[in-house]
């Protein structure tokens, strides 16, 4: 094989040189080339400055509220209100229902029907207090959205 | 979740050097997100191989949305903008510096070459997978994959010395 022959056949596995996935024999193979052929020496030193400019170089950036907003997966976000808020219609609907009927009920007396009010008119309106604070609370919270 | 976090940030450097739109980039990122939430053949985000399905995703979404593109003929636009950018970041007086300068280069050189010399590059020299990963993520076979980069990297050094010139 000729001197210029070699070179050409080198020079394809100086990119693999520098990348490490030659093998061992090919390895060997170039490390004794340019031991003694300064042109090849060169090519390789200019991959690995190539290689270190690529890595060096400014790459576009994407920003990080466009990542979170990608992976919370606007879809299923909506499907999930969607669904809730169909939830909520539907028990409100029953409620208002049971409460007519309940209390429309002409063979449950006046007393029971006072009682019942009062507890279950009480937890509507405890749950509607906390509904309210913790709405509060998240409309005036300093630290939502902020990573910690 | 993390991870994919950080491999969007990545990939979405890949995509914008395939399609040199970040807008562009960021419509393939959602879905290659997407797909990698919900498809049920996907690696697991732990496993190695999933870094390189992602990019394959990536890649293949970025080479679709491409070919969309020229059928728009969109592609002068972001030339002059990339042109305009490139511009000002070589002739700012005030950064003056040298690798300012190179870096722009290396950019604009990286942007003239035919993009299936510039994705092998960014995958080896920038995102850093190994031969394998690179094969797979290309669809070709592990032994073309030294020679194409032979190849991308004589036109990549060829296109710089015909810029700095």
């Amino acid at each position: 094989m000729s001197h210029l022959n070699k070179c050409e056949h080198i020079a394809e596995l100086l990119s693999g040189y520098a990348d490490n996935e030659l093998t061992q024999q090919q390895s060997q193979l170039v490390q004794v080339h340019i031991e003694n052929c300064e042109s090849c020496k060169q090519a390789l030193a200019n991959i690995n400055i190539l290689k270190q400019a690529v890595k060096g170089t400014a790459m576009p950036e994407i920003e990080q509220d466009k990542i979170d907003a990608m992976l919370n997966d606007p879809k299923s976000k909506t499907l999930q209100i969607i669904g809730f808020s169909a939830m909520i219609i539907g028990v409100c609907i029953a409620l208002a229902f049971a409460t007519f009927t309940f209390m429309t009920n002409p063979s449950i007396g006046l007393g029971e029907k006072l009682v019942n009010s009062l507890i279950w008119g009480g937890l509507v309106g405890v749950f509607i207090s906390v509904l309210r604070q913790q709405l509060i609370a998240r409309k005036t919270d300093k630290y939502k959205g902020v990573k910690l | 979740m993390k991870e994919l976090a950080d491999l969007v940030k990545d990939a979405f450097k890949l995509a914008t050097k395939i399609v040199g739109e970040p807008a562009d980039a960021e419509d393939i990122l959602q879905d290659a997100a997407a797909l990698a939430l919900s498809y049920k053949t996907a690696p697991s985000h732990q496993s190695p191989d999933f870094r390189p399905w992602f990019y394959k995703v990536v890649r293949n979404k970025s080479i679709d949305k491409l070919r969309q593109n020229k059928r728009q003929a969109a592609n002068k636009i972001s030339n002059e903008a990339e042109q305009e950018a490139f511009n000002s970041k070589v002739f700012n007086p005030e950064s003056g510096l040298i690798i300012e300068e190179q870096k722009a280069l290396l950019n604009q050189a990286l942007q003239d070459i035919d993009i299936k010399y510039r994705e092998i590059i960014m995958l080896k020299d920038y995102h850093d997978f190994s031969y394998q990963q690179i094969a797979e993520i290309l669809g070709i076979a592990k032994g073309s994959v030294m020679s194409r980069l032979h190849r991308a990297r004589a036109a990549l050094g060829n296109k710089l010395i015909t810029l700095s010139s």
